[in-house]
């Protein structure tokens, strides 16, 4: 296993396409980087998506470990991050419909608090984009959470830019409802 | 009618997602309109709620998060598989056949499982359109109900207050009924294209 040092100062400086053109080759230095580059913003739209602390580093550890499989079949035409957030988005919404499927839980029995601490946080803005569906919650994230411009985050959601439009528009007037009845 | 049409749009807008005829007239209509721009101030206000909460509730990965990812992948023995070219076209044609084989069943066998952008994607329903307007063009529907410009907003509202709304898995859908019986006018808000019959 590598530490951090010794690989900061070759893997530091070179740009993006070069690691990924490294890891093609199965070089794993250069995928531990690639892996650096972008694990706070995959695990913060997972978590964001999910709710879930734990379920989001599952769907982290997942993605990666499919985007290492896959890397050599990458080609460049867009940009790699597109590629990383794609793989960790159907990810996320696959977990979502397993969860669906294997969990019995009660909507109707989730307590609304409003208290200050970083579970009832969680609470609220779980309770505000509960009624999302997956891919209103997973464009609203992208969009307005994690700032994606409409075209990446279509092209992400591999749909058109006026199908994230209408994700985005149903999704801000249903928080905004939300918000106006709960908090 | 005039703020009806704003408030479909507002939720587009607040988040700079619109651009164009339509940003421009709703900028235009925010600007001398108190009543839409409380609304405006309060779906910036959710936006910026939600992304507080979002900002407070961000936890971190584990520092050697990177470190265990590859631990796990020298220990499956993961590698990393580059299919040479000719193969890569043997598989793409594999897959051309299978898809061409049985994607006709599996319209049937799946169909509750349609994916949501397939809903999304379907045309709302407005029966026969004479004329269609090219998509985000209000303007064009202003001319219409409005030709002369002579009529204030409150105006407008005043003299075309009934609307049918309809709402649709790909947005909402409403008629406004003008002077002449034969002609209504159909604003369909997800694809902001604006149809007349």
């Amino acid at each position: 296993m590598s530490s951090f040092a010794s690989f900061k100062s070759e893997y530091l400086d070179i740009s993006e396409d070069q690691l990924v053109a490294r890891a093609q080759e199965g070089d794993l230095d250069a995928f531990e980087s690639l892996v650096r580059q972008h694990q706070e913003m995959v695990f913060a739209v997972a978590y964001q998506v999910l709710g879930d602390k734990d379920d989001a580093r599952d769907v982290c550890q997942e993605c990666f470990i499919k985007l290492h499989r896959e890397i050599g079949s990458y080609r460049p035409k867009g940009k790699f991050s597109t590629w990383v957030y794609r793989i960790v988005v159907n990810a996320a919404i696959d977990f979502q419909r397993r969860q669906k499927r294997d969990r019995f839980v009660s909507l109707e029995n989730t307590v609304l608090t409003t208290g200050s601490s970083d579970t009832d946080l969680r609470m609220s803005l779980d309770r505000v984009l509960e009624e999302l569906t997956p891919k209103q919650r997973t464009a609203f994230v992208l969009r307005d959470l994690q700032g994606f411009p409409l075209d990446e985050v279509a092209e992400i959601l591999n749909c058109n830019a006026i199908t994230v439009r209408v994700h985005v528009h149903n999704a801000r007037r249903t928080v905004r409802k939300r918000l106006e009845q709960d908090l | 009618m005039m703020c009806r049409l704003t408030r479909l749009l507002l939720p587009l807008y607040v988040g700079g997602d619109l651009s164009g005829g339509p940003e421009k007239w709703v900028a235009g209509h925010v600007d001398r309109c108190e009543s839409c721009v409380a609304d405006l101030e309060k779906l910036n206000g959710a936006r910026d709620q939600v992304k507080t909460l979002a900002k407070q509730d961000t936890p971190s990965l584990p520092l050697d998060f990177a470190a265990q990812i590859r631990e796990q992948i020298e220990q499956d023995g993961e590698q990393v598989v580059v299919l040479p070219k000719r193969q890569r076209w043997v598989w793409a044609a594999a897959a051309m056949l299978l898809i061409a084989g049985f994607g006709w069943f599996s319209v049937f066998e799946d169909a509750s499982e349609i994916a949501e952008d397939a809903v999304i994607e379907a045309p709302l329903a407005v029966e026969e359109p004479v004329e269609t307007f090219s998509a985000g063009d209000l303007e064009a529907m202003m001319s219409l109900l409005n030709p002369n410009r002579e009529l204030t907003d409150a105006e407008l509202d005043r003299k075309y207050p009934v609307v049918e709304s309809v709402n649709f898995p790909n947005g909402t859908q409403m008629v406004y009924h003008t002077d002449d019986p034969n002609t209504k006018v159909v604003w369909v808000v997800a694809q902001e294209g604006v149809q007349v019959q």
